[in-house]
């Protein structure tokens, strides 16, 4: 509670600080960049979708229905209108909240998608939280050792850990420790025990890419000549390293880090299905096999928000780690 | 100096604090949600999970606990009818299904999957046994009888209740049926029943079906799930998205107590079940797990009890102490459709050749592990129409290259479709590359994701061949024959013959079973002769059964009945 409440003004006394007239107006220009970006989305989403396959014959699987049975099934979908009547219509709609009803689930699309959108995002920030925890002193450890056989061990480990696909690395985690030690569940979600093994599936290939980026960018910067003066100047190891060198080696971190959410989600797909872990994605991946298509256009269009949203963040985040790059 | 300090002192924070809020929004927002469940339901379902756990050394141990009477109440805070009447249900099982359930609603549902579950809490008016056989009066019609090829008069059982409480009666089936073929509910279920013009209540326990057409099939669709008999009031008090998605009585052996979407489904057994044999197990649980490694790992490891699994997971399965291996022909029939309004599959020479090409037995050993049986028509044993004096094509390569050059077609080639999701489909695309080739005739294989295949399959628009395989729940020649071999019909690439034509819609038009007999017998004596398919195998399904289940026999179709089943302990 202690560290939230000192958390919170430090919060409010940087946006104090930063958010200026300047930075108010690029985060307006930023927002309506995301709505444009958004309305392409849309498009795209929703023409792929009906080029790729129809969901009326798969609805109607149970019996052999006949092209009649097809197409009467179709007109009560309003599948039977033309293509752009149906984007407008589709479009009219999301303006006032109406994603649709689910061809599967006979419910609003947006209810199912925001239902398993906390699972998707407790899966993305905790594979996240494993991947910074572990690149971040294998990445530093790894720079200040550079060609000892602790950096071979840590560059090794990188290079497995962003070589393995995910579901492999899945089914790995899933045979030793919940079949042949059978310390953790197999699947499922009843608990946060639940959670440890679809994280780690998931954070080990950011904790690659992260700590094989720090590694690099901290070497390029503990060359620098600001570190031989704070070195000379006779400041302790850690503040060199940690005060001067990892805080000016985090930016390309950061940027990482946002384009690596966009992943993350995407294995998201995978990982959910592995353990059968309810979220966003397995339901985007099973709504697009049955095409069901308000779902995967909910889905696409509320993925793509979230992630145009930390892009912003970002963005925003390197004016504050890094003053001298500002909102201009 | 001292500034600047400050300021990056400021800056660090403020990182800090924003990740920190970020994290703390939506730490928030993951408790409110369905996948955190109440901490009861959560207790309850990891203690399933460990019970399940711990009983595989039990089972392998040969433990047999009898399963005494349990008055406790358990999961889950469960308000409805207390199961605390006696009843001596007792234990868990855990089975896996490999998709969502998706809607509670009978007539919502399309997925094979679903009769895992829905048998086992909704009953029909007709009631089709485990070895898919009609068992005339145990269903919730006690008798019925076609007074004319329109009408069917049907007596009610009496003394039934919905797991509510709400009585059944003749209300419940004509409210049953006005919802399902009312257009506006847009149930994938309807089209099954659109021969059916509308049911009259003649009294509380007499019913009569109107009929717009003959349906010589429609007994057993009122066997089928879309036809589950459901309770008016609950559902105009609670309304369509509530029966959906949170729960809805029926008047099986088994309540809803809990559906969690993309998680879990959990039943409770119903002490007021109409039955003389009332439910043994106390608690149901069907895990959804999609992926086929992590459902043989549960099973493996003790999280589930019974499942489906592939066939090149039956010796794993096998292997495992305390389980075993359950296999059981289904009504799917798997072939190779030539279409004949392409060439050079338009010479019937060239698809005698195919044909003659072809090594199923081959097929069937060495991709599916012998898991099948060869058949010579697209019917199984199960229906009615099979005729089993047919016998499969026999494998003979040098025919085969006989038939290549009495063909008169100079370099014969051939394109193959199949859905390339399929691992086994793709090998067996492989392995009738080869054979094919062997006789003379080039083949080109042509994969496509599924939803595709099935768009481009009913266009037209695949090429000469494609691997397909079909059942059809009715059990009865109409159903797939219809779609698969009448002129220009949804399912049929190019096979068109006015013989069959004519004897499938006479078929059709009659409740005469001897004579729809005599007519589908025809029907099967003129397509063998025609060749529009390469028949391959009868499929089979391999159950993985956990030793602590005792009485469940595996179905040909996916309906679990799980009335006689019992776990041998408690948990």
């Amino acid at each position: 509670m202690k560290h939230f409440i000192s958390a919170s003004i430090f919060f409010h006394k940087a946006i104090q600080i930063y958010v200026d007239k300047a930075m108010l107006r690029y985060i307006l220009k930023r927002l309506l960049n995301a709505l444009l970006v958004l309305l392409g989305l849309s498009l795209v989403v929703f023409i792929t979708l009906r080029l790729t396959g129809d969901p009326v014959a798969m609805m109607l699987q149970a019996g052999s229905p006949s092209k009649a049975d097809i197409a009467e099934m179709r007109r009560l979908l309003d599948l039977d209108k033309s293509l752009p009547v149906q984007y407008l219509s589709f479009l009219e709609k999301v303006v006032v909240g109406d994603f649709g009803r689910s061809f599967r689930y006979s419910t609003p699309a947006l209810g199912l998608v925001l239902e398993r959108m906390p699972a998707t995002l407790t899966l993305t920030l905790a594979a996240m939280a494993v991947g910074i925890l572990l690149a971040f002193p294998l990445g530093i450890v790894s720079a200040l050792n550079r060609g000892k056989l602790i950096d071979f061990f840590s560059q090794t480990l990188s290079l497995v850990g962003v070589s393995m696909p995910n579901f492999w690395f899945g089914i790995l985690l899933i045979l030793i420790f919940g079949v042949s030690l059978q310390w953790l569940p197999v699947s499922g979600s009843d608990g946060p025990q639940f959670l440890v093994l679809p994280a780690v599936a998931l954070g080990i290939p950011l904790m690659a890419v992260l700590a094989r980026i720090l590694r690099s960018s901290m070497l390029e910067i503990l060359n620098a000549d600001y570190i031989r003066t704070a070195r000379a100047k006779g400041l302790a190891r850690n503040s060199v390293v940690i005060k001067h060198a990892l805080r000016n080696a985090l930016v390309p971190v950061i940027t990482v880090i946002g384009l690596q959410f966009g992943t993350l989600l995407g294995g998201a797909v995978i990982v959910e299905t592995v353990f059968s872990w309810p979220g966003v994605g397995r339901l985007a991946v099973d709504s697009i096999s049955s095409r069901d298509y308000p779902v995967v256009q909910t889905a696409v269009l509320l993925l793509g928000a979230i992630l145009v949203l930390v892009n912003l963040i970002v963005d925003i985040l390197y004016t504050v780690i890094d003053p001298r790059i500002s909102a201009q | 100096m001292i500034k600047t300090r400050i300021l990056s002192g400021y800056r660090q924070s403020a990182l800090l604090g924003i990740v920190m809020m970020l994290s703390l929004v939506l730490t928030a927002c993951g408790n409110d949600t369905p996948t955190s469940p109440a901490a009861s339901t959560t207790a309850a379902a990891s203690a399933a999970t460990t019970a399940a756990a711990v009983s595989t050394t039990t089972a392998a141990t040969g433990g047999t606990t009898a399963a005494a009477a349990t008055s406790t109440t358990t999961a889950a805070g469960v308000t409805t009818t207390a199961a605390a009447s006696g009843g001596t249900a007792s234990g868990t099982l855990t089975l896996a299904l490999d998709r969502d359930v998706q809607s509670l609603d009978p007539i919502m549902t399309y997925a094979l999957v679903n009769g895992r579950w829905q048998q086992n809490v909704f009953s029909t008016l007709i009631y089709r046994g485990t070895d898919l056989k009609i068992v005339e009066g145990a269903g919730l019609a006690t008798s019925w009888k076609f007074t004319d090829d329109k009408t069917l008069t049907m007596a009610l059982r009496k003394g039934v209740k919905f797991h509510n409480g709400e009585d059944f009666n003749a209300d419940a089936v004509v409210f049953t049926f006005t919802r399902l073929l009312d257009p506006a509910n847009k149930s994938p279920q309807r089209f099954n029943y659109t021969s059916i013009d509308h049911v009259e209540k003649v009294d509380d326990y007499n019913v009569k079906f109107i009929f717009k057409d003959v349906d010589p099939v429609m007994i057993v669709k009122l066997a089928g799930y879309g036809a589950a008999i459901v309770p008016p009031k609950f559902i105009q008090e609670k309304g369509n998205d509530y029966v959906s998605q949170t729960s809805i009585p029926g008047t099986g052996p088994f309540k809803i107590v809990e559906y969690k979407k993309d998680n879990s489904l959990t039943l409770e057994a119903f002490d007021g079940y109409f039955g003389d044999q009332k439910p043994k197990i106390k608690k149901v649980i069907y895990r959804i797990i999609p992926d086929e490694a992590t459902r043989l790992a549960e099973f493996l490891s003790g999280g589930v009890d019974i499942l489906t699994i592939t066939s090149s997971q039956s010796e794993s399965a096998k292997a495992a102490k305390g389980r075993k291996v359950q296999v059981v022909g289904v009504p799917t029939v798997s072939g190779i459709r030539l279409d004949e309004s392409k060439a050079p599959t338009d010479n019937i020479k060239i698809r005698q050749a195919i044909a003659a090409s072809i090594d199923t037995k081959g097929i069937i050993d060495s991709i599916l592990n012998g898991y099948a049986t060869p058949q010579a028509i697209w019917q199984s044993p199960f229906s009615f129409g099979f005729d089993d004096s047919l016998k499969p094509y026999t494998y003979d390569l040098a025919k085969a290259k006989q038939l290549v050059a009495e063909s008169g077609v100079p370099n014969p080639k051939i394109v193959y479709d199949y859905q390339a999701q399929s691992a086994q489909d793709k090998e067996i695309a492989l392995a009738v590359k080869s054979m094919i080739e062997k006789a003379g005739i080039q083949v080109e294989l042509k994969p496509k994701e599924s939803a595709t295949f099935f768009d481009d399959y009913r266009a037209g628009k695949l090429d000469n061949a494609l691997l397909f395989g079909w059942g059809g729940w009715t059990l009865d020649a109409d159903n797939t024959y219809y779609s698969l071999y009448y002129t220009k019909e949804s399912y049929n690439p190019g096979y068109s013959n006015k013989a069959v034509d004519k004897l499938l819609t006479d078929q059709r038009a009659t409740t005469d079973q001897a004579k729809r007999k005599d007519a589908l017998f025809q029907i099967n004596k003129l397509l063998y002769s025609d060749y529009p398919d390469v028949m391959l195998y009868q499929q089979q399904y391999l159950w993985g059964v956990a030793d602590r289940v005792k009485d469940f026999t595996a179905p040909p179709d996916e309906r679990l009945w799980l009335l006689p089943v019992s776990v041998t302990d408690n948990k």
